[in-house]
C-alpha cells in the first residue's frame, strides 16, 4: 500500500499546482463580472427607511418646512409685540396705561430720502 | 482604485468595491478567486470542461451576490467552496442518472470501487492522485480535496460542507485511507520505485 508519507508528498505537489483559467475563461468570466456589475452610485443617497416619527414629519411637509415656519411665527409675534396694532393700542389706552406711547417705524417710507436730493 | 493596490486589499473589501462599481475590483477578485474555483471544481469533476463551466457559474453567482453580502459573516472564499461543491454535488448526481440511463458500459468508476485506478494509461503522478481521487466516495473527496490540496482547516471545511468538525476528521481519515488503497500497486505511475 502507498504509505501515508507518499500521499503527503503527493498532496503537496499537487497543492503547489495552481489551476490556470484559459484566456477565455477569464474572458467569460471578466465579461460575466461587467454585465452584472451594479452602476457606479451617484453622490445621492438612496432614500433610508422612513421610521415612525420620519413617517409623522412627511405628513406635516417636512421638517425643513416646520422649521421654517415656526421662524416664521417668532418673528411676527415680536413684531406685533412691538408695533402695538389698533386693537392692542385700544385695549392699553382703555386700562389707563400710556407709558407705551413710544412707536417705532420699521418700515419708513422714501419721503426723506426725496427730500434730501 | 489604482491597480497596484488591490493586491492589498482583503476579499471581502474588494466585493464591496465591485459593488460600488469598482472595474479594476472585479478584475482583481477574477485573478485572486478563479483560480482556486477552478482547481477545487477541476479535483471534484475531473473534466476540466466541466470545470471551467462550474467555476464561471460560482463566480456568476458572486457577482449576483456582492451587492447584498453580509461582511464579516462568511469568508468569501469559503462562500464560493460551498457554492462550488454543490454546484459539482448536482453535476455527479446528473452525470451518474446520464450513465445509469444510457446503461453505459464505460461509465466512470464507481464510487469506492475496487481497482479504480487499474485502467490509469499515464504515467503521471497528478493523473494518479486524480484518478484515486475520482474513486473516493463524494464526500470524502471533498473532505480531502479542501484539506489536504486546498488547505482549509477543519472548521472551514465543516461551513463549508456543512456538517461538524467531527464528521469532517472521520470523513478526510476515511478518504485518506481509501485513497492510498486505490494508489496501491500504483508505485510505478507515482515514481516511487527509484526510492524503494
Amino acid at each position: 500500500m502507498t504509505g501515508m508519507n507518499d500521499l503527503d508528498d503527493l498532496f503537496a505537489e499537487a497543492r503547489g499546482q495552481s489551476a490556470e483559467p484559459s484566456p477565455a475563461l477569464l474572458a467569460r468570466v471578466m465579461a460575466d463580472a461587467g454585465a452584472l456589475q451594479p452602476q457606479v452610485r451617484s453622490m445621492s443617497r438612496a432614500p433610508a427607511a422612513r421610521g415612525f416619527w420620519a413617517g409623522i414629519g412627511a405628513m406635516f411637509a417636512g421638517g425643513g418646512v416646520m422649521a421654517g415656519m415656526g421662524t416664521a411665527a417668532a418673528v411676527a409675534g415680536l413684531f406685533l409685540g412691538f408695533v402695538q396694532p389698533a386693537p392692542v393700542a385700544a385695549l392699553t389706552e382703555a386700562l389707563g396705561v400710556t407709558a407705551l406711547e413710544t412707536s417705532y417705524d420699521f418700515l419708513p417710507g422714501i419721503d426723506p430720502l426725496i427730500a434730501e436730493e | 482604485m489604482p491597480r497596484d493596490m488591490t493586491t492589498e486589499i482583503g476579499d471581502e473589501a474588494l466585493l464591496v468595491l465591485y459593488a460600488n462599481g469598482d472595474r479594476d475590483a472585479a478584475r482583481a477578485l477574477t485573478l485572486r478567486l478563479l483560480p482556486r474555483v477552478l482547481g477545487y471544481a477541476a479535483r471534484l469533476l475531473a473534466d476540466r470542461t466541466e470545470a471551467e463551466d462550474v467555476a464561471q457559474e460560482a463566480m456568476i453567482r458572486l457577482w449576483r451576490i456582492a451587492p447584498d453580502w453580509r461582511q464579516g459573516e462568511a469568508k468569501v472564499t469559503s462562500w464560493l467552496y460551498r457554492v462550488v461543491t454543490n454546484l459539482c454535488t448536482d453535476r455527479l448526481r446528473s452525470r451518474r442518472r446520464r450513465a445509469t440511463d444510457a446503461l453505459d458500459a464505460v461509465a466512470e468508476p464507481a464510487d469506492g470501487a475496487p481497482g479504480a485506478v487499474a485502467g490509469l494509461i499515464e504515467a503521471d503522478r497528478m493523473a494518479a492522485l486524480q484518478a484515486a481521487l475520482a474513486s473516493l466516495p463524494e464526500r470524502q473527496r471533498q473532505a480531502v480535496v479542501l484539506r489536504h490540496i486546498e488547505g482549509l482547516t477543519n472548521p472551514e471545511i465543516a461551513e463549508i460542507m456543512e456538517i461538524g468538525v467531527e464528521a469532517v476528521e472521520s470523513l478526510t481519515a476515511r478518504g485518506k485511507r481509501a485513497l492510498a488503497a486505490a494508489l496501491s500497486g500504483q508505485r510505478d505511475a507515482l515514481g516511487y520505485e527509484e526510492s524503494a
